[in-house]
């Protein structure tokens, strides 16, 4: 860090408004960007905008520690999301081959069927919902799947989700009554469950888990910290992400038209979007110490928040930083995280993404957003997405 | 000339995704060098491509 840095003033009480971030990423990113690499908004809580000051708060947890980030949601602590070394590791040891690619690839071709079932539901009307029809519904199918338990939960687990993501307010302990209830439902169908496979196992993750003995076994705490954590990070996002690639599939017709002729262009096309998209925008930590990240000082027991889609655009890293473009897609990006919490279902989530693009548009070649249609997210948010996405399409000659 | 996988990895995978010429997916996810990880010149990019990808800097081009 050079001398004039560090004697720069951090900026302070910056507002996070609406717009332009609802409409357009690009401009409301750059504006944050453009603020300072680390600037206090006006809750006091402070924000890095650089790829490589994110890079430092993710792959140092003992200055920047999670579980404390994520005290405040909820009585059950978050496995291993909220959980700082040294205990970490003995989770991460556990679940990290449980959700490694070669275990992906074994669901690959059940959840190829589901995608492909939820796809054929709408292909012959000519028009869908992204978002409702399928978007919002797949990853909760994935999470049934994977847990072994009956997707006719799928609805009311999808509306406790909804729920608790809408209502939790970053960086403050504003408990709605409507949050407290879905989470109570939620846990109480968590805890059932966790008991059922405990006393019947079958062929899936849960009962793979409650399988381990000696010091591996894990507490019913334990489970419930984990199940909590796959639902809290593992269905939403994923949903998000799915729109946030629709929506740039809809609007940029040549890019899908040279997707469907070069299938291989899937993966760099979800991995820009994943780029310029973070779900997850602004993921938070605490500091144990007095911290100094690109110059600026941050005092002990201050609330950090990486802000993945200004990082993400950083032109140090990336020579197109508001495009989406293959050529640069594997410089990779922020948005699984990185250091010992890179996201455990970072893998996963890829796979659900491609298999969702794959199975639609084979049925759905063409396609764009309905006349009128403008979809926008809510800012700031936890986790930012579009409610809807209308999509019209032609309807396939009968056969 | 070889590549190496450092104990910084954390298994974002993109080294095996990116250049499964060079690395391959261990049981947990995380990224190993296929056979001893030398490779010929004609593979620099390929391994360069997986040195700048790495989010953790764990790829590393050994002499």
């Amino acid at each position: 860090m050079t001398q004039q840095e560090t004697e720069r003033a951090m900026p302070t009480g910056v507002v996070l408004a609406t717009e332009p971030m609802a409409h357009d990423r690009n401009r409301g990113w750059e504006l944050l960007r453009q603020v300072g690499p680390v600037f206090q908004d006006d809750l006091g809580l402070y924000n890095v905008t650089t790829y490589e000051g994110v890079k430092f708060v993710q792959q140092n947890p003992k200055l920047f520690s999670s579980q404390r980030a994520f005290d405040d949601q909820g009585s059950v602590q978050q496995i291993p999301l909220a959980v700082d070394p040294p205990d970490h590791a003995r989770y991460r040891r556990i679940l990290d081959p449980v959700f490694a690619p070669r275990e992906v690839n074994k669901m690959d071709v059940e959840l190829r069927r589901q995608a492909a079932e939820l796809v054929d539901a709408f292909a012959h009307r000519g028009h869908c919902d992204a978002m409702n029809d399928l978007a919002k519904l797949f990853p909760t199918q994935v999470f049934l799947t994977m847990f072994g338990l009956p997707l006719d939960d799928r609805d009311k687990c999808m509306e406790w989700v909804r729920t608790i993501n809408a209502e939790r307010v970053l960086g403050t302990d504003i408990l709605s009554d409507s949050l407290v209830e879905a989470s109570n439902a939620l846990a109480d169908y968590s805890r059932q469950f966790i008991r059922a496979k405990r006393e019947a196992p079958g062929d899936d993750l849960l009962s793979r888990i409650l399988a381990f003995e000696g010091e591996d076994e894990w507490t019913e705490d334990e489970m419930m910290g984990f199940v909590g954590s796959f639902i809290n990070a593992g269905l939403d996002t994923v949903t998000s992400s799915l729109g946030f690639v629709f929506h740039y599939l809809a609007t940029n017709p040549d890019v899908r038209r040279r997707v469907i002729e070069e299938p291989e262009l899937v993966n760099p096309i979800i991995e820009e979007v994943l780029r310029l998209e973070p779900v997850g925008p602004r993921i938070p930590r605490v500091t144990t110490q007095d911290v100094e990240v690109c110059g600026y000082t941050i005092p002990a027991n201050s609330m950090v928040l990486m802000c993945l889609g200004a990082a993400n655009r950083d032109p140090e890293r990336f020579p197109n930083p508001h495009e989406v473009d293959v050529e640069q897609a594997n410089l990779g990006h922020l948005t699984f995280g990185g250091g010992i919490h890179r996201c455990l279902g970072s893998h996963l989530a890829r796979r659900e993404m491609r298999i969702v693009v794959e199975e639609f548009h084979r049925r759905i070649p063409e396609y764009e957003l309905a006349p009128g249609a403008e979809p926008t997210i809510k800012w700031p948010a936890g986790v930012v997405t579009f409610e809807t996405m209308p999509l019209v399409f032609p309807v396939p000659a009968a056969p | 000339m070889r590549v190496e996988v450092t104990e910084r990895c954390t298994g974002h995978g993109r080294c095996y995704s990116e250049v499964p010429g060079l690395f391959e997916d261990d049981e947990a996810g995380y990224g190993v060098v296929l056979g001893d990880g030398t490779f010929g010149a004609g593979d620099i990019e390929a391994a360069r491509t997986a040195v700048h990808g790495c989010p953790e800097n764990a790829v590393r081009i050994v002499p």
